[in-house]
């Protein structure tokens, strides 16, 4: 086009736009595509419905302690993970158990998300000192290692399920912030936005409009990944006595009182750990799934 | 300084000039700089644009035309402001309008189609969706309504297999194609002033004939203008009927587009047009604006 004053027109005809089928389809074929995804979505979804419906689900009462079958071997007397150091069912105990481990994960993970959501989309459209004090404060947090800080908001709290919440909210919100304050900020100097600028959109409608569809499929990828790994740091604080109180249990505590007797009988850690590890991983892998879903393509075409 | 001299009611593109729709006079926009005085990017700038009549804004990068653009949508980057000048538009002062006010002038009555088509679509929304929001938004028109003049306008800006394109997302579509969605959503609210900035620029050759093409056709309505931001000589030839040829944030050269290319009275145009390559010219050096008329210092690049 820096060539000759005259332009001849030429025709030509674009080459016509690809499918218009159905967004969920195509949504759930790319999925699908990715095994461990499918195995992850499997584990979650099973491990979620035996724990929503446990009293249904469960062999026995979580809480029985069957007298003289103690730390009993799995399979010993229909007890298929075998019971505890006080006769207890593993196998229900891990059910029930899954109810806490995953709502002190699921939760504060939807709750920090949620946060970083307003702080980043603030941060990131306003730009300039607002985006500096916002994202400096945060980044003090980046300080502490992750597990040590909730231990020490979760220990400073006191124990129980709220406060490990409270303390798994508060390590996880820089994390989430910042990704989303920097898509927010790259975002926010694309054409498109300068385009919605100038059919008369207000900030209002930016923010909603052209920024938050654009932010929110990264921030599931990324909360999904984040479920499975504050799964671990939910269990390490039920670990150190910060989570769940007797006779409720979750699964981090199970690996606490088994701990004693890891060498004469090591089913008693090794079941609620494998079903830590397990479930951590099952997000993770979701986690990637859905990064092939959801990440927007706009970019990469 | 004005293109007013021109009465012929026909212009250089054959077209039917009609009355003033946009006058801008004395514009000057700065930018605040740090430990500097501010950065002015745009230096008492005046222009005429009528009804039924495309205008050129041509220059190097940094000449202030993008910024005068940005300046008359009253949409400049952080750390710009207008200084001084009026600008008036439908015999309205668009500088006194309250921010409210503007935002029903955008989109609605003008329109603003930019240089790169790739990035100028939301990624997350259907091209259905996105052209029909802003119907709903400025014209309060229904989603079936809406959608209904979406497919006209795609239809009218020359899209094949309009009910797949649709629904289709912006990455679906080739640069071409997102270029006409760009066009036909600009004209969707029927604007009287169009202001196109480097629409062709991003696109190869044969697409940007296409779209040019199909500006023309735009420019054909009387009750219509155009504003045409280009460095390219070669496109203000075949689109503009005047020309306003830029240069460090001043108009250096200003007329009827025959005029200015044929016998440019400028330095500086006659500079910018001998930098343009010419079949014949093979083996020889190119010469550059500063071979001809010294370093230019641009003031400042686009963003």
């Amino acid at each position: 086009m820096h060539g000759s004053l005259e332009v001849t027109p030429t025709v030509a005809v674009d080459a016509p736009a690809v499918s218009a089928e159905s967004r969920l389809g195509e949504a759930w074929r790319r999925f699908a595509g990715d095994r461990l995804a499918l195995i992850g979505l499997a584990i979650i979804l099973v491990v979620t419905l035996a724990a929503i419906f446990a009293p249904l689900v469960a062999p026995d009462d979580p809480n029985f302690q069957y007298e003289g079958l103690r730390r009993a071997a799995p399979g010993v007397e229909g007890h298929l993970l075998g019971t505890d150091e006080v006769g207890r069912d593993i196998l229900s105990r891990l059910i029930y158990g899954g109810r806490l481990s995953l709502f002190v994960s699921v939760t504060p993970t939807v709750i920090a998300a949620v946060i970083a959501l307003l702080l980043g989309l603030v941060a990131g459209y306003a730009g300039g000192k607002t985006e500096q004090v916002i994202m400096r404060a945060l980044d003090v947090f980046f300080a502490f290692p992750v597990v040590l800080l909730a231990i020490l908001i979760a220990g400073v709290l006191g124990p129980g399920p709220r406060n490990q919440i409270i303390a798994i909210v508060f390590i996880l919100v820089p994390y989430m912030a910042r990704v989303v304050g920097t898509q927010v900020s790259s975002l926010r100097r694309q054409d498109f936005v300068e385009a919605a600028r100038a059919t008369g959109a207000g900030p209002v409608e930016i923010i909603g409009h052209e920024l938050l569809p654009n932010v929110i499929g990264p921030l599931i990828v990324y909360a999904t990944v984040l479920v499975g790994f504050m799964i671990l740091v939910a269990a390490g604080l039920s670990f150190f006595g910060l989570g769940a109180s007797p006779p409720a249990s979750d699964w981090g505590y199970m690996v606490n009182t088994g701990k004693g007797t890891l060498s004469t009988s090591p089913h008693v850690v090794l079941m609620p750990s494998i079903m830590i590890v397990l479930v951590a991983l099952a997000f993770t892998f979701v986690g990637d799934g859905l990064r092939n879903v959801l990440d927007p393509q706009g970019h990469a075409a | 300084m004005t293109t007013g001299e021109l009465r012929e009611p026909l212009t250089d593109q054959g077209r039917t000039a009609g009355d003033v729709l946009l006058d801008v006079s004395g514009l000057t926009v700065e930018f605040e700089r740090r430990r500097q005085p501010p950065l002015r990017a745009v230096d008492d700038v005046g222009f005429r644009v009528r009804r039924g009549t495309v205008v050129g804004i041509v220059g190097e990068s940094g000449s202030g035309k993008s910024m005068t653009a940005n300046a008359i949508m009253r949409l400049l980057p952080s750390g710009g402001r207008i200084v001084s000048g009026e600008i008036t538009f439908g015999g309205t002062p668009l500088l006194g309008l309250r921010e409210e006010a503007m935002r029903q002038m955008r989109g609605k009555r003008i329109a603003m189609i930019f240089q790169n088509p790739m990035t100028s679509l939301n990624p997350a929304f259907t091209i259905g969706r996105q052209m029909t929001d802003m119907m709903v938004h400025h014209e309060r028109l229904d989603r079936d309504a809406a959608m209904t003049r979406a497919r006209e306008l795609l239809q009218s800006v020359g899209i094949p297999a309009v009910d797949r394109q649709l629904a289709a997302y912006p990455h679906q579509l080739s640069g071409g194609m997102r270029q006409r969605v760009i066009i036909a959503m600009a004209l969707s609210c029927r604007p009287d002033l169009l202001i196109a900035d480097e629409p062709t620029t991003a696109l190869d050759v044969t697409i940007q004939a296409q779209i040019l093409e199909l500006l023309d056709e735009i420019a054909a309505d009387p009750a219509r203008a155009i504003v045409f931001i280009s460095h390219d000589f070669g496109v203000i030839a075949r689109m503009c009927d005047e020309v306003v040829v830029m240069y460090r944030g001043k108009i250096v050269e200003t007329g009827p587009v025959a005029r200015v290319l044929s016998e440019p009275e400028h330095p500086y145009t006659r500079a910018l047009l001998g930098a343009i390559p010419r079949p014949g010219q093979r083996g020889q050096r190119l010469a550059t604006v500063e071979d001809q008329i010294g370093a230019t210092q641009p003031l400042g690049a686009r963003r």
